[in-house]
């Protein structure tokens, strides 16, 4: 096209076009007068307002927050969408940000609530132990707010109580079975678990594995594995313990004078002990 | 009433609307709501709502009231919503 060819399109459109956007222009004007005329309405009604209680005082300034609030709302090219005024094109790229903003907001918590379906559904599965039908951990009644995991435990539907783990923690199967156990206790529920005395070394039933070498190696130092007290004995004043929590344990040989205790609880942790001559070296925790 | 230690208050407004009982239709205009705030505004509402938990109730629909309004356009409706909030704190 060369410079004295006529530009594409038929120019009296872009009269109704420059038209429309001063039109637009004049009505996000009185769209702000308008607000801005609403709100000092409210704050002169609001400032007649004796606020003696601080409730009544908090309250006064909450709505007019939630007033300056609306006011930026309806800004959003949402809220233009709404009101069926037409968008301009960065309006447009703006609200499908903002939708898939919302969309991403959606998932995230979908996502947290299957996260908390499954813990829930792993904490349950805990529960077995104490052999009652009808008892489920389920929402705690009383919230608080903590980093930490929270519970009601309920007895066929009847709520008997919340549990509340350690700041900072998640529990531990051991836990679990600790607080259900007091729960139950405070709410007269008579139950057989031999959980409730954890260190009970009948109640262990985890599984325990040594390869021959290791095995040579603890009997070299003396030492020994004993299922009755659910102990692993390495020779020297040291003895390993297991409790109720302990699900498997394996111990392998690693070189002429070290064994490796490796420790798998019910909740995932695994604890790797290192022996050396007699002596516990290291202890190390993975979650 | 002690000291309330609040680290993150809009994480922690949007966790207190998250475990309300209100409906998703109104969790979310509150999200978007928190959005637009300052950090003191959100404490301010935190503070009013773990004052009396009731006022959780009216702030929503204050909320949902004003959007209404504006999007109506009706001078009398917002004035209606006024003496209705007027009434509320009055009553406190």
């Amino acid at each position: 096209m060369n410079k004295f060819e006529a530009v594409p399109g038929n120019p009296a459109e872009n009269i109704p076009q420059e038209e429309n956007l001063e039109d637009k222009e004049q009505q996000e004007d009185s769209f702000e007068d308008f607000k801005r005329e609403l709100q000092s309405a409210e704050n002169e009604e609001l400032s007649s307002i004796e606020t003696k209680k601080s409730i009544a005082s908090r309250l006064k300034k909450a709505v007019c927050t939630v007033t300056a609030g609306v006011m930026l709302l309806s800004a959003a090219p949402a809220f233009a969408q709404e009101k069926g005024q037409q968008l301009t094109e960065q309006q447009k790229i703006e609200l499908q940000i903002q939708k898939l903003q919302e969309q991403k907001m959606q998932l995230e918590r979908q996502e947290a609530e299957m996260r908390h379906a499954e813990r829930l559904k792993e904490l349950n599965s805990y529960l077995d132990y104490f052999n009652i039908e009808g008892l489920e951990l389920g929402e705690a009644k009383m919230k608080v707010r903590c980093p930490c995991e929270q519970f009601g435990v309920y007895l066929k539907g009847k709520h008997l109580g919340d549990i509340y783990s350690d700041d900072g923690l998640t529990f531990s199967r051991r836990e679990l079975i600790e607080d259900v156990s007091n729960v139950l206790r405070e709410n007269g529920i008579h139950f057989e678990t031999g959980l409730s005395k954890p260190q009970s070394p009948e109640a262990i039933d985890a599984k325990v594995n040594i390869n021959p070498e290791a095995q040579k190696i603890l009997e070299s130092w003396g030492g020994y594995y004993d299922s009755a007290k659910a102990t692993i004995n390495i020779g020297g004043p040291n003895e390993l313990v297991l409790d109720a929590n302990t699900k498997n344990v394996s111990i392998v040989s690693a070189g002429n004078d070290m064994i490796i205790v490796t420790c798998e609880d019910y909740d995932g942790k695994r604890t790797i002990v290192t022996c050396v001559n007699k002596m516990v070296k290291d202890v190390s925790e993975f979650k | 009433m002690g000291i309330i230690k609040i680290d993150n208050p809009k994480i922690e407004l949007k966790t207190i609307i998250a475990d309300s009982s209100l409906s998703d239709e109104q969790k979310n205009i509150w999200y978007n709501f928190i959005h637009t705030i300052i950090e003191q505004d959100a404490i301010s509402i935190i503070k009013t709502i773990q004052e009396d938990e009731t006022t959780l109730s009216f702030l929503t629909e204050n909320l949902e009231e004003k959007l209404s309004a504006l999007k109506t356009g009706d001078k009398n409706v917002w004035k209606d919503i006024v003496k209705k909030e007027k009434e509320y704190i009055e009553s406190k």
